[in-house]
C-alpha cells in the first residue's frame, strides 16, 4: 500500500482540477446569464400583464359609466312619455319635448365625449401600471452629504417622472455606472411600452314619443287641428358601443446594457438585439350599454 | 292591526300623568290622534290595478308628481302585437268601469297605437310602441294613470302651476315655471322655465351662478354642433340652443336652453334636469 502511494507520479490531477473549474465557471457565467434574462422576461411579462388589465379595466369602467347614462336616458323617456299623456296644453307639450330632448342630445353627447376619454384614460392607466411593475432598478447615489434618512426621503429620478406623468411618452432610459469592458453608451437602459387601446363608436337608440292631445273640459280633444298629434322623435338610450370587446394591445420592451462578461465575449445581448420584449392584451366583457343591460368586466385575452 | 293600533293610542292617552287630566280632554286627545291618522291613510294615493295582456311582463312601475299632481307609470314589454294589446284593454277596461275617451283620438298606427279612458276623474293612458330594446315584434307598453285635471289654456292669464322650485339649483331671474316633474322615487327631477331673454345670457347666468351652490360645469353641449350620428334627428326637430352639464356630490344636473320648438313661438325654454347620486 505504502509502495503505491510511493509509485504515483504527483501533479497529474493538476490539469484535469483546472478544466473542472474552466467548466463551472462557464456554467455559473451561463446561469447567471440565463437567470438575468429570465428575470428581465418576468418583469416585462408582469409589466405587460398589469398595463393591459389596468387599460381593461379602466374600458369597462368607462363602459358601465355609459351604460348608466343610457339607464337614465330610458327612464327620463318614461317620465316625458307619461308626462306627454296627462294631455297638457299645447304650449307645454313642445316644452316638455323639447327640454326632453335637449336633455337626451346632452346626455348622448356626454356619453360620445365619455366614450372618446375612456379610451385616453385606458392608455394611461395601462402606462402607468406597465412602468410601475417592469422592476426599473435605477440606482439612487447619495448626494454630497446628504444623510441616510435624507437620502430615503428624496424621490428617485423614476419616482419623480413618475409623479409628473413622464409615463406618458412610453420611454424612460437611464444610465449605469460604468462597470469594466463598458463604453459609456453601452451601459444604457431603456423602457419602451407601447399601448394600443381600441376605437369605439357609440351608436344612438332613436325611438318616438307620444303627443296625446290637450285637455278640454276633463277630456283629451283631438287637437291636430292645434297642435301636432302623434309620433316625434327621441333618444331612448345609447345602443351600443362599437369595438366596446376589442382588447387593448400592451408592448413592453426592456433592454440591458451591453455588458461585456470578459468571457468569450459573452454578453447579456448580442449587439443589434432589441431588448426583451413581452406583449399582452385586456379586453371588457360581458355587458351592454341597453338600458336594463348588464355590466361589463375585465380579463386578460392575449397573453405572450 | 287596526284595533291594537286604536288601544295604543288608548292606552298612550290614559297614561298616568294624562289620567290626571279630565275625562273630556282625554277623549279629545284620543279624538284628535285618530283623526290624523284617518287623515293621513286618506291622503296616501290608491292606484287602481291595471291588468296587463298575457305575454307581458313588467319592467318598472314609479310614481312621478307633476305640478303637485300624483301619476303612476307602468313601463311593460310584450310578445303580443300592438294590435292585440290595444284589442285587449278595449275589451278588458270598460268591464271595470272605465270609459273610452275620444274614440277618434286612440289612433291606431301599423306598430303602434295609443288609447286613453276616464272613469269620474281617473285618467289612463296607454301607449304601445315597437321595442328597440327588445326583440323583433315586441312591444313596450307605457300606461300612465292620474287624477284629471283641467289646465289654463294658452292665451288665458298665466298662472304659474303648483309644484317647487330646487332649492339647490338657481333660478333664472324673471323667468315662468312651466311645469315641474319628480320621478324615479323623486331622486329625479325636471323643471321647465320660459323667458324672453337670450339663449346665450340665460348660459352665462347658469356659468356664472351655479359654482355658488357647489356645481362644476363637466361638460358643454351646443345643439348645432352635435354628433354626426344624431345629425337626422336634429334636422328634424331643429333644436336651438345649448346645454351645460353640472356635477356635484349631490349628483347631475344639465341645464338646457333653447328656442321654443313650437313654430311661431318667441321664447327661450330652461330645461333644468337633476339627477341624485
Amino acid at each position: 500500500m505504502i509502495r503505491f502511494w510511493r509509485n504515483k507520479k504527483k501533479g497529474q490531477i493538476a490539469p484535469f482540477m483546472i478544466a473542472v473549474i474552466v467548466i463551472l465557471l462557464i456554467a455559473l457565467m451561463v446561469t447567471v446569464n440565463l437567470g438575468k434574462i429570465s428575470l428581465t422576461k418576468t418583469d416585462t411579462a408582469n409589466a405587460a400583464d398589469a398595463g393591459a388589465l389596468a387599460g381593461a379595466s379602466t374600458m369597462a369602467n368607462g363602459l358601465n359609466a355609459i351604460g348608466d347614462i343610457s339607464d337614465g336616458m330610458l327612464a327620463d323617456f318614461i317620465a316625458a312619455q307619461a308626462a306627454l299623456a296627462m294631455c297638457p296644453t299645447c304650449w307645454k307639450a313642445w316644452v316638455t319635448y323639447g327640454a326632453h330632448v335637449a336633455s337626451q342630445f346632452a346626455l348622448y353627447a356626454y356619453a360620445w365625449k365619455a366614450a372618446r376619454d375612456t379610451l385616453k384614460e385606458a392608455k394611461k392607466a395601462s402606462l402607468q401600471l406597465a412602468f410601475s411593475n417592469v422592476g426599473i432598478d435605477e440606482t439612487k447615489p447619495r448626494q454630497g452629504r446628504e444623510t441616510y434618512e435624507e437620502w430615503l426621503k428624496r424621490k428617485s429620478n423614476f419616482e419623480q417622472w413618475m409623479e409628473g406623468d413622464g409615463y406618458e411618452s412610453g420611454l424612460y432610459s437611464w444610465q449605469d455606472t460604468q462597470k469594466y469592458g463598458q463604453t459609456a453608451s453601452a451601459g444604457t437602459n431603456s423602457v419602451t411600452v407601447s399601448s394600443s387601446p381600441p376605437s369605439w363608436s357609440v351608436i344612438p337608440l332613436p325611438g318616438i314619443i307620444w303627443f296625446l292631445g290637450t285637455i278640454h273640459k276633463h277630456h283629451c280633444i283631438v287637437c291636430c287641428c292645434f297642435c301636432y298629434c302623434g309620433p316625434l322623435p327621441t333618444l331612448w338610450g345609447i345602443a351600443a358601443v362599437t369595438g366596446a370587446t376589442e382588447p387593448i394591445r400592451l408592448r413592453v420592451t426592456r433592454v440591458e446594457p451591453d455588458i461585456n462578461l470578459g468571457l468569450w465575449g459573452m454578453r447579456y445581448r448580442k449587439a443589434g438585439e432589441s431588448g426583451i420584449t413581452s406583449t399582452s392584451g385586456g379586453h371588457a366583457y360581458g355587458g351592454s350599454v341597453l338600458p336594463f343591460g348588464s355590466d361589463y368586466d375585465s380579463e386578460l385575452t392575449e397573453v405572450n | 292591526m287596526f284595533r291594537k293600533g286604536l288601544y295604543f293610542l288608548w292606552y298612550s292617552v290614559s297614561y298616568k300623568p294624562l289620567r290626571k287630566l279630565p275625562n273630556v280632554i282625554a277623549k279629545a286627545i284620543f279624538l284628535f290622534f285618530v283623526l290624523i291618522f284617518i287623515h293621513s291613510s286618506a291622503q296616501a294615493q290608491n292606484w287602481d290595478t291595471i291588468p296587463l295582456p298575457n305575454q307581458t311582463i313588467l319592467l318598472k312601475e314609479d310614481e312621478m308628481v307633476m305640478d303637485n299632481q300624483k301619476i303612476k307609470t307602468i313601463h311593460c314589454r310584450s310578445n303580443l302585437p300592438a294590435q292585440d294589446i290595444r284589442n285587449f284593454y278595449l275589451r278588458f277596461l270598460p268591464g271595470l268601469g272605465w270609459n273610452e275617451d275620444c274614440p277618434e283620438c286612440n289612433q291606431q298606427g301599423n306598430d303602434n297605437a295609443r288609447l286613453t279612458f276616464t272613469r269620474g276623474d281617473n285618467k289612463i293612458s296607454i301607449i304601445i310602441i315597437p321595442s328597440p330594446l327588445g326583440k323583433k315584434g315586441e312591444n313596450d307598453v307605457i300606461i300612465a294613470m292620474s287624477k284629471l285635471k283641467e289646465e289654463a289654456q294658452q292665451g288665458e292669464e298665466y298662472q304659474e302651476p303648483e309644484g317647487k322650485d330646487l332649492s339647490f339649483i338657481p333660478r333664472y331671474p324673471q323667468s315662468r315655471r312651466i311645469s315641474s316633474l319628480e320621478y324615479n322615487a323623486s331622486q329625479k327631477a325636471m323643471l321647465t322655465y320660459s323667458s324672453m331673454d337670450d339663449v346665450d345670457k340665460i348660459l352665462d347666468f347658469y356659468r356664472q351662478n351655479m359654482a355658488e351652490y357647489d356645481w362644476n360645469l363637466a361638460d358643454e353641449t351646443n345643439f348645432q354642433a352635435l354628433p354626426p350620428e344624431l345629425g337626422e334627428m336634429q334636422s328634424q326637430i331643429k333644436l336651438r340652443g345649448s346645454a351645460l352639464i353640472f356635477k356635484s356630490p349631490r349628483g347631475e344636473c344639465i341645464i338646457s336652453v333653447f328656442e321654443h320648438p313650437q313654430e311661431g313661438e318667441n321664447s327661450r325654454i330652461i330645461g333644468i334636469k337633476y339627477n341624485e347620486k
